[in-house]
């Protein structure tokens, strides 16, 4: 047969649709020389905001021929301020990583999960798969028996919206109870309002800043970093409690290295000094709180000399800090970690926090902690959803009853702790063991499950239980290339996303918008959730057509619209900061059931939980074991970052922090690579060891989210170690649901070989990143 | 020039009913055939593995690979060593001043290596020495760069294959050239 030329392009090549020819062809030159500036094209810029940490700065993205060149931060936003961090500045890496995930996929038949085989799929045949496969656990199942997890700024969509819509309240987000669920709670209990995403802490004004495991410099929220900066620069005194000498420790006027898990102790004790030797602001105590002659009676016990033997912090130095403390209150202020599940009891420690900080009677006044007032916004008018959005967030609801609409169940952790939110671990399990109920199906929205849930084993095994594991991302993270079907998302500088409502000083809205198209065949979350939907028979949840029409309606409204919203970037609306001008309006900004800040917890009582905090010890170090702190580095943010060129040759790897006197015992030396092994026998590494004086002899640390399993993270893979990887063990805060992680041991296991990797700096000079 | 490109552009797409046509009628290995003769090499042989394995290991090669893509399907990657670079910048450059616009549904970057395949074959009827430049200075440093991988990774032994053919295919062109 001879060959034609134009029946085989008809066929075949033709049909790849990438090229036409549109003109006239001008004269031939060498292809690749292209000499010009960028910034002298035709820069455009799109204002959003951004998703390299949680922060969400506003972000001015610079635009030229259809590529994003820098970003910056936006002037007039209040969570930039015209500045950016280096993992903002850092996005551009991101956008145009070739590791990226390009196209649906789904799991070539008969492979098994984690082989990592896959085919491609149109999104119809990909999106249609999913539901078909939900649909049928519905049936068979009910709707509880898919769970949703979600991070990030998209998750809304699939832990909020959808799974509401779906019925399913078993939703959740690592934030809650990896990360911030005590401190909320005990917000909620104390005060009866959240911290929420952007802790209202007023740092310019403040004169004494006491941080408790707060490691500020190193988990860098841009303009947090810049008020504390601008806090010391006033002249602020600053008290570091740290079993490490951490970045703000080295800025500290005073450094107390307390011996890990006792903080509770020192809190207690502070409390007791400001009752008894009467240093407490009587007033703001009668006029805002309850209960402080049961608190009183209760801290009784707590004296210095009994916090300096559980602390080993100085008795007389509990004594100075505290007098330190009131002398400058109502302008001293504790702030709330973020990260804040540690040991267990980590919502009656955060209840000291709270108590603490209102007998400095600094709850809504300058210099304290700020009234933050979310923006009006409201929501878009769909049909009312079966049930109540249930993962929470650092805003969200984390009190009181759940109450279940006939017809459904309730979460499947249930009954396990007080709060009201879900626990992402504790949905774990029931994929196991199917108690209460069986968990059957799993949406996995930008959740790193093996970078963030404790006992990774544990969750492999349930993955590998699951009638259907499904993966939204943009990155081939190692638990992604598990999934059934893998629905890659174009990164948040290609997409819309539902607009962010922060509260804050001055309440404000923040638009996320694309700055250009998507690259390859990658969708937004808002598109893939509301496709899903549609075939999953929830229709009427999604009456809005695409994204535009959505963000019009609410920002209209409002008085607004998308088109103001998309020149503004930020809507920035007046706030009520301090409690005067709650008086002035006779507004109650206490939300607890007494109305007043409660230092005695009747609800608790009620629920047969301690109404007061009291000290508990930790797990004790097992011989010959460390115990194990992680932290974060100021440019990355969790296990997402480290595919990012830009931020690996910022920094490319972590170390084991150790003592220099420990490693001097066991005799090893400054930089030698060894073995993590926890007392379950899980061993991680190599990891380069990092001899100190900043570190207590009992614990060792890590900066979290490196050690990246996964070799589709050319830049990630192999380097350093996982903390999440040692952390076969949590205690469950039995109040907040918080798993509370710092109950793993590890020692050091010798004789690691270096890893055979290039160095970051190289790849980047060989340009083969 | 232009079987180059068509077979470029044929093979290197995402592999579907018109490939799995083109192998089963054996069009696809004739015009291998035809190439090559046409250069006084020997015709290749060409494996023809199912149309289920072509997907799997294409997604293997470029697209998606829990152990890290051997083979990203980007010339200008191949050039500069990341995407969107000065090389992509150049080549759509290069298409506009030669006529060729890249459409609005190609979900793919316009330096992927069926984009160049099918620009060459467009090219190649009317201005041949830009389809000869756009051929040895894109698809070549690609081959140059990954065709040893895609030989060492492909399982079914299709894309290590048409890399061959095409690699001998560019060298005698550019010796010729010479």
């Amino acid at each position: 047969m001879k060959l034609s030329r134009r029946r085989f392009l008809t066929l075949s090549a033709a049909s790849v649709g990438a090229i036409t020819q549109v003109g006239r062809a001008r004269a031939v030159r060498p292809p690749w020389a292209v000499p010009r500036k960028w910034y002298e094209g035709e820069v455009r810029t799109v204002l959003s905001y951004c998703e390299n940490c949680f922060w969400k700065c506003g972000i001015a993205v610079r635009v030229e021929g259809g590529k994003v060149r820098k970003i910056d931060g936006q002037k007039d936003n209040p969570k930039s301020r015209g500045r950016l961090c280096p993992r903002g500045q850092a996005g551009v890496a991101q956008l145009y990583d070739p590791d990226r995930l390009k196209r649906p996929l789904i799991r070539v038949e008969g492979s098994e999960r984690g082989e990592g085989k896959y085919r491609e799929a149109s999104w119809e045949e990909a999106l249609d798969y999913v539901a078909e496969r939900m649909l049928k656990i519905k049936e068979q199942y009910g709707p509880e028996a898919v769970a949703w997890f979600g991070h990030g700024s998209g998750d809304t969509w699939f832990v909020e919206y959808l799974p509401a819509a779906w019925g399913s309240p078993n939703a959740a987000k690592p934030a809650v109870s990896i990360c911030t669920a005590p401190r909320e709670t005990a917000s909620q209990w104390t005060f009866g309002r959240p911290i929420g995403g952007h802790e209202p802490v007023d740092w310019t004004e403040s004169r004494y800043i006491v941080l408790i495991g707060h490691h500020i410099g190193e988990d860098t929220h841009n303009t947090q970093l810049q008020d504390f900066s601008e806090a010391l620069r006033r002249g602020a005194k600053l008290v570091v409690v740290d079993p490490r000498f951490s970045t703000a420790a080295s800025k500290a006027h005073r450094w107390l290295p307390i011996k890990p898990g006792t903080d509770l102790a020192l809190l207690l004790a502070w409390i007791h000094v400001l009752i008894k030797e009467n240093l407490y602001d009587r007033d703001y105590v009668q006029k805002y709180t309850v209960g402080f002659e049961q608190l009183a009676v209760h801290s009784n016990k707590h004296t210095p000399e009994w916090a300096e033997k559980i602390t080993e912090i100085p008795a007389g130095t509990i004594h100075a800090v505290a007098r330190e403390m009131a002398a400058a209150a109502p302008r001293a202020v504790l702030p709330p970690g973020r990260h804040t599940v540690w040991y267990g009891d980590d919502t009656q420690r955060m209840r000291a926090v709270y108590i603490l900080n209102a007998l400095l009677g600094n709850y809504g006044m300058p210099g304290g902690f700020y009234l933050a007032k979310p923006p009006y916004l409201e929501k878009y008018p769909h049909p009312p959803f079966p049930l109540e959005p249930a993962a929470g967030g650092c805003s969200g609801s984390s009190g009181g009853e759940e109450e279940v609409p006939e017809g459904f169940k309730p979460r499947a952790d249930k009954g396990k702790f007080f709060a009201k939110t879900t626990a992402i671990q504790e949905l774990i399990e029931p994929m196991i063991t199917g108690e209460p109920y069986p968990i059957r199906g799993l949406v996995c929205y930008g959740t790193n499950l093996f970078h963030s849930i404790p006992n990774v084993l544990r969750t492999k095994e349930a993955l590998k239980k699951l009638n259907l594991y499904v993966a939204i991302d943009v990155l081939p993270m190692e638990h992604v290339m598990w999934a059934d079907v893998i629905l890659p998302e174009c990164t948040y500088l290609e997409r819309y996303d539902d607009l962010v409502a922060i509260a804050h000083k001055t309440p404000f809205i923040e638009l996320r918008q694309p700055a250009v198209e998507p690259l390859w065949d990658t969708k937004p979350g808002w598109w893939i959730a509301r496709e899903l939907g549609l075939r999953l028979g929830l229709e009427k949840y999604f009456p809005w057509k695409n994204i535009e029409d959505y963000l019009d309606t609410r920002l209209q409204l409002i008085g607004s619209s998308l088109e103001e919203m998309k020149q503004k970037g930020t809507l920035v609306q007046r706030g009520r900061p301090y409690l005067k001008g709650w008086e002035r309006r006779r507004r109650n900004p206490f939300g607890t059931p007494s109305g007043k800040i409660e230092l005695y917890s009747q609800t608790f009582a009620e629920h047969g939980l301690a109404p007061l905090p009291d000290y508990t010890p930790p797990m004790p170090v097992p011989e010959g074991f460390y115990r194990l702190l992680y932290g974060r580095s100021p440019v990355h943010s969790f296990a997402k970052t480290q595919n990012n060129w830009v931020l690996m040759e910022l920094k490319g790897t972590n170390e084991v922090w150790l003592n220099r006197a420990e490693g001097k015992r066991l005799g090893l030396a400054q930089g030698e690579y060894v073995w993590l092994e926890n007392d379950a026998g899980v061993r991680e590494g190599p990891v380069r060891v990092r001899l100190t004086e900043r570190i207590r002899r009992d614990c060792v640390y890590l900066v979290h989210g490196f050690g990246h399993k996964g070799r589709g993270l050319r830049l990630a893979y192999g380097r350093g170690a996982s903390d999440n990887a040692l952390q076969t063990r949590y205690l469950l805060d039995p109040i907040s649901g918080g798993a509370a992680l710092h109950n793993n041991f590890v020692k050091i296991v010798p004789g690691a070989p270096r890893p055979k990797l290039k160095r970051i700096g190289q790849l980047a000079r060989e340009r083969r990143l | 020039m232009e079987w180059i490109g068509l077979i470029t552009a044929a093979t290197f797409r995402s592999p579907g009913k018109a490939l799995e046509g083109d192998l089963a009628s054996g069009r696809l290995e004739q015009a291998l055939a035809a190439l090559a003769r046409s250069r006084n090499l020997e015709p290749p042989h060409l494996p023809k593995p199912p149309l289920s394995e072509l997907q799997a290991a294409y997604t293997h090669l470029f697209v998606a690979n829990p152990s890290g893509l051997p083979a990203p399907p980007y010339a200008g990657y191949a050039l500069d060593g990341h995407l969107m670079g000065e090389a992509q910048e150049a080549l759509q450059a290069f298409y506009a001043e030669h006529g060729l616009e890249v459409n609005d549904a190609w979900t793919e970057l316009p330096d992927h290596l069926a984009a160049i395949g099918e620009a060459i074959a467009l090219l190649e009827p009317t201005q041949p020495e830009a389809a000869r430049k756009l051929a040895l200075g894109y698809l070549k440093p690609w081959l140059d760069r990954y065709a040893e991988t895609v030989r060492a990774e492909d399982p079914t032994g299709f894309y290590g294959a048409i890399c061959t053919a095409l690699e001998r295919v560019l060298e005698a062109e550019d010796e010729a050239k010479s």
